[in-house]
């Protein structure tokens, strides 16, 4: 009997132990409150944030010159500052802004997440009146064949034609020589010129002079803006204008000015080409200007 | 024991030199795509394919691609100029966050659009990589398989910015090159040498197949469109297209319901029925799955009332079935010609479904005003006597024939708006000329939209990015 009652208490015992610690465990871990989380670390098992903000900006200027917007590209922020530098500023998303006159502004942008964490990204606005971009005007070497026969090479072409011949007779140049075609039309000039202004309108100007030699024909005398060729049967398709001089309306003898108009096109770069036919002919003092 | 070495030798040697046959027979009765390509005429099937790839699938399967139908979606309704037939704010299904430039990671348009375009590139490069396998003169293949390539990526950055840059075929190894996005002027690089080619080695044989007036008009346009845009080499293209006298205006009517007309330079080709399209239907109300999509915007209408001339009547109509509010659909554009009527509901000859209209992707008017662009060279205005001239005929054509003797960026903007309205050129214009984001967030403020700068880029498709394991980045704001 003895052992059976401790068995008995034995087993209970265990039982009310048993029953106490679910009971415990229930009563702590099954409350739904928050109040049983209130003594949990706040930053325990927390992350570092792996993505701060990166503050960034692009700027496109807008209707006028003083006015400008502003694209954000910044990464993982949730609100913005915008100073734009000239006392101006703004929270919203993308910024515009227009500025009181021409100068240089710093504008700069900060980009903060929820986490208070901030990124700045600066940049420099240059506001500046748009000047009409002057129209650049080519060099012409060897303009006025002054230097005798060297005078000659930046001219040379040999797949259009021989070299232009130098002259000093009296009354057929300008300065201490000029160029010369003779009666057998077989001679040019030609010369790679730039920079051109795309787009523009250009006058070549020059001396020219016939000389009659062959009196029952009329000579002629072509200049020509061409784009750049390597061979006469592509004139038609490359020539930007020509003007022709005849010996029967130019006379012979005295030195004329003449004049070609034309526009540079698609062009940056153009060749002036002039040849002569059935008579001699004088050109010289070469000149380009920026029409308008 | 002799006689088994023997047969033992025998028996490894026939083991060691016959296997690989065996094993890996060419098969007799089929092709393969390794044995497939080896002449002029299997090269341009693979072609056509990739043209196909371009056209997309003339049907409303979400898992198929749909190519350039769904163009419209991610240019025209982000661009202000038209919308769902009611536009709303709070609409988020995939075809209503354009119009109010909230579109989402996993718009399932977007998606679509990637996938139909990096289609059409694989099978360029699939053309590219058999070149070497055919011994006749291959270079004019070459050329047409680079234009679709350049086309295609060029459609491509201007949606999504910098892209992965594939120009051959991917083993499946290569996640790299599939999933990391490289600088969008590596893009362009490719675009302006694969167009070049192009240039080099095509003729104006087709319209509705690349061509040399394709491939300089749509080099001119990128030249435009560069980080540096090359304004004289943009004007030389034009000028050779204009030049070459093969094109000219025709009445403003025709240029649609006329098919290859003469002032079609590029288009992509469909068939009623067989090779069909779906936007024609989808743009008139409730003729396809949708209620009404591509709705021309009252900002849009306002213009084209004020400065469209005699292209005003040829673009729009006041859609006869809606009869709550006033809407406009696009006149472009009808299934095969047929406006269905003012019955309610439609009524046509052939199934509006399964239209026919080619997809114009350039035209010579188009060329006119890139031309005035690249005289224009990045400054306010211009008076020079050819960017007039171009000018002036895309108006007179429009019967607005008083002389114009200055124009403007937004002279230009507005007349590109009204002459290639419902073109899908509106977003691209004003991103080229700078007027992006002063325009759209003007527009966007007075609708109750949401654009931000961000929106100028689509979001790179969220399916994309997960499969990427990490490798490819997000565009900010999405």
């Amino acid at each position: 009997m003895k052992n059976r009652y401790n068995i008995k208490t034995y087993v209970s015992q265990k039982l009310m132990a048993a029953l106490l610690v679910v009971t415990c465990a229930m009563a702590t871990a099954c409350d739904p409150s928050i109040d049983a989380l209130a003594f949990d670390l706040p930053d325990a098992n927390s992350q570092d944030d792996k993505t701060p903000p990166t503050a960034l900006f692009t700027v496109s200027e807008g209707d006028d010159f003083l006015s400008f917007t502003f694209a954000n590209e910044s990464v993982s922020a949730t609100s913005y500052l915008w100073d734009y530098g000239d006392g101006n500023t703004a929270t919203s998303l993308d910024g515009m802004n227009t500025y009181p006159d021409e100068g240089t502004y710093t504008v700069t942008l900060t980009a903060t997440d929820d986490l208070g964490v901030s990124s700045t990204y600066s940049e420099e606005v240059v506001v500046v009146e748009p000047e009409i971009p002057p129209t650049s005007i080519p060099v012409i070497l060897e303009a006025g064949f002054d230097n005798g026969n060297d005078s000659r090479d930046p001219w040379r072409n040999s797949d259009l034609g021989g070299v232009i011949q130098i002259t000093s007779s009296n009354g057929y140049h300008e300065g201490s020589y000029g160029a010369k075609l003779p009666t057998s039309g077989d001679r040019i000039g030609y010369q790679l010129i730039g920079e051109f202004t795309p787009n523009k309108t250009y006058q070549l100007n020059f001396k020219y002079a016939f000389r009659d030699q062959i009196e029952d024909a009329n000579g002629s005398l072509n200049v020509a803006m061409v784009q750049p060729m390597t061979d006469l049967s592509q004139f038609d398709d490359n020539a930007m204008g020509m003007i022709t001089f005849t010996e029967d309306v130019a006379g012979a003898g005295a030195l004329a000015s003449g004049a070609l108009v034309f526009n540079s096109g698609a062009n940056t770069s153009l060749a002036i080409f002039f040849f002569n036919a059935d008579d001699e002919a004088y050109i010289d003092s070469f000149e380009i200007i920026a029409l308008e | 024991m002799k006689f088994i070495k023997y047969i033992a030798v025998v028996v490894v040697g026939v083991l060691a030199t016959s296997c690989s046959d065996f094993l890996e027979p060419e098969p007799s009765s089929a092709i393969t795509s390794e044995n497939y390509y080896s002449t002029i005429d299997e090269l341009e099937t693979a072609l056509v394919g990739a043209y196909d790839a371009i056209q997309g699938e003339g049907n409303y399967d979400k898992d198929a691609n749909h190519g350039v139908q769904y163009e419209f979606y991610i240019t025209e309704m982000r661009s202000g100029n038209t919308a769902t037939k009611i536009a709303d704010p709070d609409d988020f299904s995939d075809s209503g966050q354009f119009e109010a430039f909230n579109v989402l990671p996993t718009n399932g348009i977007v998606a679509n659009y990637y996938s139909s375009f990096y289609q059409v590139i694989f099978r360029a490069n699939v053309v590219l990589e058999n070149l070497s396998n055919v011994d006749d003169d291959t270079s004019a293949i070459e050329a047409e398989a680079k234009f679709i390539r350049a086309y295609a990526y060029f459609n491509l950055v201007r949606l999504f910015g910098d892209i992965p840059l594939v120009d051959h075929v991917l083993s499946p190894s290569e996640t790299d090159t599939q999933f990391i996005r490289v600088d969008k002027n590596l893009v362009y690089d490719l675009i302006v040498t694969d167009l070049q080619t192009a240039v080099a080695g095509l003729d104006n044989t087709y319209k509705t197949r690349a061509s040399k007036a394709a491939a300089q008009g749509l080099l001119a346009k990128v030249y435009l469109s560069l980080e540096e845009p090359d304004y004289v080499n943009a004007q030389l293209m034009c000028e050779e297209i204009i030049n070459s006298g093969n094109f000219s205006l025709v009445d403003y009517y025709d240029v649609f319901y006329d098919e290859l007309n003469s002032e079609i330079i590029f288009a992509i080709g469909f068939e009623p029925v067989n090779d069909s399209q779906t936007f024609s239907a989808q743009w008139m109300n409730q003729v396809g799955v949708s209620s009404g999509l591509n709705y021309a915007t009252y900002d849009l209408v306002d213009d084209l009332n004020e400065f469209g001339g005699e292209r005003t009547q040829y673009s729009y109509r006041q859609d006869p079935l809606h009869l709550t509010s006033v809407r406009y659909q696009c006149a472009k554009y009808f299934p095969n010609g047929e406006d269905g009527g003012t019955t309610n509901p439609h009524q046509f000859d052939t199934n509006p479904e399964l239209a026919g209209n080619d997809w114009i992707v350039l035209r010579y008017a188009d060329i006119l005003l890139l031309h005035v662009e690249a005289i224009m060279a990045g400054s306010d205005q211009t008076s020079a006597t050819a960017a007039l001239a171009s000018f002036q005929q895309v108006r007179d054509r429009a019967g607005l024939t008083d002389p114009v003797t200055e124009i403007t960026v937004d002279d230009l903007l507005l007349e590109r708006r009204v002459e290639l309205a419902f073109e899908n050129h509106r977003l691209f214009d004003l991103i080229r000329l700078g007027k992006a984001q002063s325009v759209l967030s003007a527009y966007s403020d007075l609708n109750g939209f949401g654009f931000t700068s961000s929106d100028l880029v689509l979001p790179m498709p969220q399916n994309e990015v997960n499969l990427s394991d990490g490798l490819m980045t997000q565009n900010p704001g999405y």
